[in-house]
Protein backbone atom coordinates (compact mmCIF):
# COMPACT_ATOMS: atom_id res chain seq x y z
CA UNK A 1 0.00 0.00 0.00
CA UNK A 2 1.34 3.62 -0.62
CA UNK A 3 2.25 5.58 1.55
CA UNK A 4 -0.17 8.32 0.77
CA UNK A 5 -2.82 5.90 0.92
CA UNK A 6 -2.14 4.63 4.05
CA UNK A 7 -1.87 8.02 5.61
CA UNK A 8 -5.03 8.88 3.57
CA UNK A 9 -7.05 5.60 5.18
CA UNK A 10 -5.78 6.53 8.73
CA UNK A 11 -7.38 9.93 8.33
CA UNK A 12 -10.53 7.97 7.24
CA UNK A 13 -10.39 5.74 10.34
CA UNK A 14 -10.55 8.67 12.50
CA UNK A 15 -13.19 10.52 10.48
CA UNK A 16 -11.43 13.29 9.50
CA UNK A 17 -13.31 15.92 7.10
CA UNK A 18 -10.68 16.58 4.12
CA UNK A 19 -10.36 12.22 4.39
CA UNK A 20 -14.03 11.51 4.04
CA UNK A 21 -14.62 14.44 1.05
CA UNK A 22 -12.01 12.77 -0.74
CA UNK A 23 -13.81 9.29 -0.60
CA UNK A 24 -16.72 10.87 -1.35
CA UNK A 25 -15.17 13.53 -4.21
CA UNK A 26 -13.41 10.15 -5.56
CA UNK A 27 -15.92 7.89 -4.89
CA UNK A 28 -19.26 8.99 -4.34
CA UNK A 29 -20.56 9.50 -7.51
CA UNK A 30 -19.12 6.40 -9.36
CA UNK A 31 -20.85 4.31 -6.86
CA UNK A 32 -24.06 6.11 -7.07
CA UNK A 33 -23.93 5.85 -10.60
CA UNK A 34 -23.24 2.04 -10.81
CA UNK A 35 -25.29 1.24 -8.02
CA UNK A 36 -28.37 2.90 -9.92
CA UNK A 37 -27.96 1.62 -13.13
CA UNK A 38 -27.70 -1.72 -11.03
CA UNK A 39 -30.99 -1.62 -9.13
CA UNK A 40 -32.48 0.45 -12.13
CA UNK A 41 -33.62 3.04 -9.55
CA UNK A 42 -31.82 7.05 -8.85
CA UNK A 43 -32.75 6.88 -5.42
CA UNK A 44 -31.59 3.61 -4.47
CA UNK A 45 -28.75 3.85 -6.08
CA UNK A 46 -27.73 7.06 -3.70
CA UNK A 47 -29.02 5.06 -0.66
CA UNK A 48 -27.00 1.62 -1.69
CA UNK A 49 -23.71 3.70 -2.34
CA UNK A 50 -24.12 5.68 0.77
CA UNK A 51 -24.59 2.06 2.35
CA UNK A 52 -21.29 1.09 0.61
CA UNK A 53 -19.01 4.07 2.07
CA UNK A 54 -20.67 4.12 5.21
CA UNK A 55 -19.47 0.04 5.79
CA UNK A 56 -16.19 0.63 4.11
CA UNK A 57 -15.56 3.41 6.31
CA UNK A 58 -17.10 1.24 9.54
CA UNK A 59 -15.12 -2.04 8.33
CA UNK A 60 -11.48 -0.21 7.65
CA UNK A 61 -9.29 -1.86 10.54
CA UNK A 62 -10.15 -5.01 8.47
CA UNK A 63 -9.11 -3.77 5.39
CA UNK A 64 -5.76 -4.79 4.58
CA UNK A 65 -5.07 -3.00 1.19
CA UNK A 66 -4.87 -6.46 -0.80
CA UNK A 67 -7.21 -5.09 -3.25
CA UNK A 68 -7.48 -1.63 -4.27
CA UNK A 69 -9.97 0.85 -2.46
CA UNK A 70 -11.77 1.29 -5.76
CA UNK A 71 -12.40 -3.06 -5.85
CA UNK A 72 -13.25 -3.35 -2.37
CA UNK A 73 -15.43 -0.76 -2.75
CA UNK A 74 -17.40 -1.22 -5.52
CA UNK A 75 -17.55 -4.92 -3.98
CA UNK A 76 -19.47 -3.88 -1.29
CA UNK A 77 -21.49 -2.25 -3.46
CA UNK A 78 -22.39 -5.21 -5.78
CA UNK A 79 -23.07 -7.22 -3.44
CA UNK A 80 -25.53 -4.39 -1.80
CA UNK A 81 -26.84 -4.31 -5.11
CA UNK A 82 -27.51 -8.37 -5.80
CA UNK A 83 -29.12 -8.39 -1.84
CA UNK A 84 -31.32 -5.39 -2.98
CA UNK A 85 -32.25 -6.56 -6.49
CA UNK A 86 -32.74 -10.39 -4.41
CA UNK A 87 -35.09 -9.08 -1.87
CA UNK A 88 -37.39 -6.90 -4.33
CA UNK A 89 -39.23 -8.49 -7.40
CA UNK A 90 -37.38 -6.95 -10.06
CA UNK A 91 -34.94 -9.47 -10.58
CA UNK A 92 -37.86 -11.27 -12.58
CA UNK A 93 -38.26 -8.47 -15.07
CA UNK A 94 -35.43 -10.02 -16.82
CA UNK A 95 -34.89 -10.60 -20.07
CA UNK A 96 -33.64 -13.87 -20.44
CA UNK A 97 -29.56 -14.74 -20.02
CA UNK A 98 -26.53 -14.58 -22.08
CA UNK A 99 -28.62 -16.41 -25.02
CA UNK A 100 -28.12 -14.63 -28.20
CA UNK A 101 -28.66 -16.49 -31.53
CA UNK A 102 -26.56 -15.90 -34.42
CA UNK A 103 -25.07 -12.78 -35.02
CA UNK A 104 -26.10 -9.70 -36.75
CA UNK A 105 -24.01 -7.75 -38.24
CA UNK A 106 -24.27 -4.42 -39.23
CA UNK A 107 -24.05 -0.93 -37.34
CA UNK A 108 -27.06 0.46 -38.61
CA UNK A 109 -28.43 1.25 -34.83
CA UNK A 110 -25.31 2.84 -33.81
CA UNK A 111 -25.29 6.25 -35.60
CA UNK A 112 -28.08 7.35 -34.06
CA UNK A 113 -26.39 6.28 -30.50
CA UNK A 114 -24.55 9.09 -30.17
CA UNK A 115 -27.58 11.58 -29.55
CA UNK A 116 -28.83 11.86 -26.17
CA UNK A 117 -31.83 10.38 -26.85
CA UNK A 118 -30.18 7.47 -28.10
CA UNK A 119 -28.02 7.64 -24.72
CA UNK A 120 -31.00 7.29 -23.16
CA UNK A 121 -32.15 4.51 -24.54
CA UNK A 122 -29.39 2.63 -24.54
CA UNK A 123 -29.36 2.89 -20.39
CA UNK A 124 -33.06 1.40 -20.89
CA UNK A 125 -31.95 -1.30 -22.74
CA UNK A 126 -28.62 -1.53 -20.06
CA UNK A 127 -31.00 -1.55 -17.50
CA UNK A 128 -32.94 -4.25 -19.27
CA UNK A 129 -30.02 -6.75 -19.36
CA UNK A 130 -29.34 -9.27 -16.49
CA UNK A 131 -27.90 -8.00 -13.32
CA UNK A 132 -24.04 -10.02 -14.05
CA UNK A 133 -24.25 -8.54 -17.60
CA UNK A 134 -25.20 -4.99 -16.56
CA UNK A 135 -22.98 -5.00 -13.86
CA UNK A 136 -19.71 -6.01 -16.11
CA UNK A 137 -20.82 -3.48 -19.02
CA UNK A 138 -21.11 -0.82 -15.84
CA UNK A 139 -17.92 -1.22 -14.27
CA UNK A 140 -15.83 -1.77 -17.40
CA UNK A 141 -17.42 1.31 -19.69
CA UNK A 142 -18.15 3.66 -16.56
CA UNK A 143 -15.82 2.95 -14.02
CA UNK A 144 -12.69 1.60 -16.76
CA UNK A 145 -12.07 -1.34 -15.13
CA UNK A 146 -10.34 -4.13 -16.28
CA UNK A 147 -11.23 -7.44 -16.52
CA UNK A 148 -9.15 -8.84 -13.72
CA UNK A 149 -10.47 -5.51 -11.68
CA UNK A 150 -14.41 -7.00 -12.51
CA UNK A 151 -13.49 -10.08 -11.67
CA UNK A 152 -12.57 -9.48 -8.42
CA UNK A 153 -15.20 -6.92 -7.53
CA UNK A 154 -17.72 -9.68 -9.22
CA UNK A 155 -15.98 -12.72 -7.70
CA UNK A 156 -15.64 -14.31 -11.04
CA UNK A 157 -12.50 -15.51 -13.50
CA UNK A 158 -11.39 -12.84 -15.64
CA UNK A 159 -12.32 -15.25 -18.59
CA UNK A 160 -15.92 -15.31 -17.46
CA UNK A 161 -16.12 -11.33 -16.64
CA UNK A 162 -15.29 -11.21 -20.45
CA UNK A 163 -17.51 -13.45 -21.43
CA UNK A 164 -20.40 -11.63 -19.76
CA UNK A 165 -19.01 -8.18 -21.45
CA UNK A 166 -19.56 -9.92 -24.78
CA UNK A 167 -22.62 -11.29 -24.55
CA UNK A 168 -23.86 -8.29 -22.92
CA UNK A 169 -23.08 -5.89 -25.88
CA UNK A 170 -24.41 -8.60 -28.23
CA UNK A 171 -27.96 -7.99 -26.34
CA UNK A 172 -27.81 -4.56 -26.10
CA UNK A 173 -27.32 -4.44 -30.33
CA UNK A 174 -30.33 -6.74 -30.78
CA UNK A 175 -32.17 -4.15 -28.51
CA UNK A 176 -31.34 -1.55 -30.30
CA UNK A 177 -32.27 -2.78 -33.55
CA UNK A 178 -34.88 -0.51 -35.37
CA UNK A 179 -37.84 -2.72 -35.18
CA UNK A 180 -36.81 -4.65 -31.85
CA UNK A 181 -38.44 -1.85 -29.67
CA UNK A 182 -39.15 -2.84 -26.02
CA UNK B 1 -11.25 -21.25 -33.69
CA UNK B 2 -14.52 -20.38 -34.18
CA UNK B 3 -16.35 -16.73 -34.95
CA UNK B 4 -17.45 -16.17 -31.47
CA UNK B 5 -14.54 -17.12 -29.64
CA UNK B 6 -12.38 -15.03 -32.30
CA UNK B 7 -15.25 -12.36 -31.82
CA UNK B 8 -14.98 -12.38 -27.77
CA UNK B 9 -10.85 -12.03 -28.14
CA UNK B 10 -11.57 -9.23 -30.37
CA UNK B 11 -14.36 -7.03 -28.15
CA UNK B 12 -12.17 -7.75 -25.06
CA UNK B 13 -9.31 -6.03 -26.35
CA UNK B 14 -5.72 -6.72 -25.40
CA UNK B 15 -3.74 -8.87 -27.55
CA UNK B 16 -4.86 -11.85 -29.64
CA UNK B 17 -3.78 -15.13 -29.94
CA UNK B 18 -1.62 -16.24 -33.43
CA UNK B 19 -4.95 -18.64 -33.65
CA UNK B 20 -7.69 -15.54 -33.17
CA UNK B 21 -5.59 -12.81 -35.54
CA UNK B 22 -5.34 -15.81 -37.91
CA UNK B 23 -9.18 -15.99 -37.97
CA UNK B 24 -10.17 -11.92 -37.71
CA UNK B 25 -7.63 -11.48 -40.48
CA UNK B 26 -9.66 -14.06 -42.62
CA UNK B 27 -13.56 -13.33 -41.40
CA UNK B 28 -15.07 -10.17 -42.80
CA UNK B 29 -17.98 -10.81 -41.08
CA UNK B 30 -16.46 -10.82 -37.85
CA UNK B 31 -14.34 -7.94 -38.49
CA UNK B 32 -17.76 -6.34 -39.11
CA UNK B 33 -19.38 -7.46 -36.06
CA UNK B 34 -16.94 -6.45 -33.63
CA UNK B 35 -16.80 -3.08 -35.34
CA UNK B 36 -20.55 -2.79 -34.40
CA UNK B 37 -19.82 -3.86 -30.65
CA UNK B 38 -17.35 -1.22 -29.92
CA UNK B 39 -19.23 1.48 -31.31
CA UNK B 40 -22.07 -0.33 -28.84
CA UNK B 41 -19.51 0.34 -26.42
CA UNK B 42 -18.32 3.79 -27.26
CA UNK B 43 -21.67 5.22 -27.03
CA UNK B 44 -21.98 3.72 -23.86
CA UNK B 45 -19.38 5.48 -22.65
CA UNK B 46 -21.14 8.68 -23.49
CA UNK B 47 -24.22 7.54 -21.93
CA UNK B 48 -22.78 7.98 -18.29
CA UNK B 49 -25.90 9.30 -16.19
CA UNK B 50 -26.64 12.64 -14.74
CA UNK B 51 -24.73 12.93 -11.61
CA UNK B 52 -26.32 13.32 -8.32
CA UNK B 53 -27.14 16.87 -6.55
CA UNK B 54 -23.79 18.51 -4.81
CA UNK B 55 -26.50 18.34 -1.78
CA UNK B 56 -26.37 14.46 -1.85
CA UNK B 57 -22.44 14.17 -1.48
CA UNK B 58 -22.59 16.92 1.22
CA UNK B 59 -24.84 15.01 2.73
CA UNK B 60 -23.17 11.71 2.62
CA UNK B 61 -20.22 13.75 4.11
CA UNK B 62 -22.36 14.70 7.19
CA UNK B 63 -22.79 11.03 7.52
CA UNK B 64 -19.61 9.96 7.13
CA UNK B 65 -18.41 12.58 9.44
CA UNK B 66 -21.11 11.95 11.98
CA UNK B 67 -19.00 10.72 14.81
CA UNK B 68 -16.63 13.66 14.81
CA UNK B 69 -19.63 16.46 14.32
CA UNK B 70 -21.53 14.97 17.37
CA UNK B 71 -18.07 14.49 18.82
CA UNK B 72 -17.46 18.40 18.82
CA UNK B 73 -21.16 19.27 19.80
CA UNK B 74 -20.97 17.73 22.60
CA UNK B 75 -17.53 19.14 23.67
CA UNK B 76 -19.45 22.14 23.07
CA UNK B 77 -22.13 21.61 25.42
CA UNK B 78 -20.47 19.61 28.06
CA UNK B 79 -17.64 21.81 28.59
CA UNK B 80 -17.44 22.08 32.07
CA UNK B 81 -17.21 25.84 32.53
CA UNK B 82 -21.00 25.57 30.76
CA UNK B 83 -22.68 23.56 33.44
CA UNK B 84 -22.22 25.85 36.12
CA UNK B 85 -23.18 28.96 33.69
CA UNK B 86 -26.62 26.98 32.66
CA UNK B 87 -27.31 25.99 36.29
CA UNK B 88 -27.18 29.40 37.67
CA UNK B 89 -28.76 30.64 34.84
CA UNK B 90 -31.48 28.35 35.15
CA UNK B 91 -31.62 28.91 39.02
CA UNK B 92 -31.74 32.92 38.54
CA UNK B 93 -34.59 32.43 35.81
CA UNK B 94 -36.56 30.21 38.18
CA UNK B 95 -36.44 32.37 41.34
CA UNK B 96 -37.32 35.50 38.95
CA UNK B 97 -40.30 33.79 37.84
CA UNK B 98 -41.15 32.51 41.39
CA UNK B 99 -41.00 35.59 43.18
CA UNK B 100 -42.85 37.82 40.45
CA UNK B 101 -45.66 34.96 40.66
CA UNK B 102 -45.88 34.64 44.59
CA UNK B 103 -45.75 38.92 45.62
CA UNK B 104 -49.21 39.95 43.26
CA UNK B 105 -51.00 36.42 44.99
CA UNK B 106 -49.51 37.85 48.83
CA UNK B 107 -50.35 41.29 48.59
CA UNK B 108 -54.02 40.25 47.24
CA UNK B 109 -55.06 37.39 49.33
CA UNK B 110 -52.85 38.14 52.78
CA UNK B 111 -53.30 34.42 52.64
CA UNK B 112 -50.23 32.94 51.88
CA UNK B 113 -48.06 33.77 54.51
CA UNK B 114 -50.21 31.62 56.60
CA UNK B 115 -50.25 28.87 53.83
CA UNK B 116 -46.25 28.84 53.85
CA UNK B 117 -45.90 29.07 57.81
CA UNK B 118 -44.79 32.21 58.55
CA UNK B 119 -45.80 35.25 59.31
CA UNK B 120 -45.01 38.81 57.51
CA UNK B 121 -43.13 41.74 59.65
CA UNK B 122 -45.35 44.54 60.53
CA UNK B 123 -45.53 46.91 57.76
CA UNK B 124 -44.02 50.49 57.53
CA UNK B 125 -45.76 53.56 56.06
CA UNK B 126 -43.77 53.49 53.41
CA UNK B 127 -44.16 49.72 52.41
CA UNK B 128 -47.83 50.31 52.59
CA UNK B 129 -48.63 53.18 50.60
CA UNK B 130 -45.91 51.49 48.01
CA UNK B 131 -47.83 48.18 47.76
CA UNK B 132 -51.20 50.45 47.64
CA UNK B 133 -49.13 52.41 44.49
CA UNK B 134 -48.91 48.64 43.13
CA UNK B 135 -52.39 48.32 43.05
CA UNK B 136 -53.12 51.22 41.36
CA UNK B 137 -54.40 49.99 38.52
CA UNK B 138 -53.19 52.82 35.94
CA UNK B 139 -50.11 50.72 36.70
CA UNK B 140 -50.97 48.42 33.65
CA UNK B 141 -46.81 47.03 33.39
CA UNK B 142 -45.92 44.76 35.85
CA UNK B 143 -42.45 45.45 34.78
CA UNK B 144 -43.05 48.78 35.56
CA UNK B 145 -44.11 47.92 38.85
CA UNK B 146 -41.40 45.61 39.80
CA UNK B 147 -39.10 48.32 39.05
CA UNK B 148 -41.16 50.73 40.82
CA UNK B 149 -41.82 48.73 43.95
CA UNK B 150 -37.73 48.18 44.10
CA UNK B 151 -36.59 51.76 43.82
CA UNK B 152 -38.92 52.01 46.77
CA UNK B 153 -37.29 49.09 49.02
CA UNK B 154 -33.62 50.71 48.21
CA UNK B 155 -34.78 54.26 49.55
CA UNK B 156 -36.59 52.28 52.69
CA UNK B 157 -33.13 50.97 53.21
CA UNK B 158 -31.10 53.68 52.38
CA UNK B 159 -29.16 52.08 49.64
CA UNK B 160 -28.72 54.14 46.53
CA UNK B 161 -30.66 53.79 43.80
CA UNK B 162 -29.87 52.43 40.49
CA UNK B 163 -30.48 55.93 38.71
CA UNK B 164 -27.52 57.41 41.06
CA UNK B 165 -24.36 57.86 40.09
CA UNK B 166 -23.35 57.26 43.84
CA UNK B 167 -25.00 54.09 43.48
CA UNK B 168 -22.59 52.76 40.41
CA UNK B 169 -19.03 54.32 42.37
CA UNK B 170 -20.31 52.95 45.84
CA UNK B 171 -20.82 49.88 44.28
CA UNK B 172 -17.13 49.57 41.97
CA UNK B 173 -15.32 50.89 45.22
CA UNK B 174 -16.64 48.10 47.51
CA UNK B 175 -16.06 45.49 44.69
CA UNK B 176 -19.87 44.15 44.98
CA UNK B 177 -23.41 46.00 44.45
CA UNK B 178 -24.35 45.69 47.83
CA UNK B 179 -21.34 47.98 48.87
Amino acid sequence: MREDQERWLEALKARQEDAIRRLVGEFGEPLRRYCAAMVRSPADGEDLAQEALVRFVGALDTFRGEASVKTYLFRIAHNLALNHLASSAVMHEELPGEICEGPSPGASPLHAAQSREEGHRLREALARLPPQQRAVVALRTWQDLSFKEIGAVMGLAEGTAKAHYFFALRNLRRQLEPGDEP
Amino acid sequence: MNHDEALRALVAGGPLSDEAGRHVAACSRCREEAASLRAIEAALREAVPEPAPAEWQEALVLRLGARQLRGSERRVWTAPWWRPALASAALAAGLALAWMGFLPFQRRSGTASAAFGFSPPPASPASTAREASLLDPSLEDSTASLLQWSEASAAELGQPQSGDLGYYLAATESGGWNG
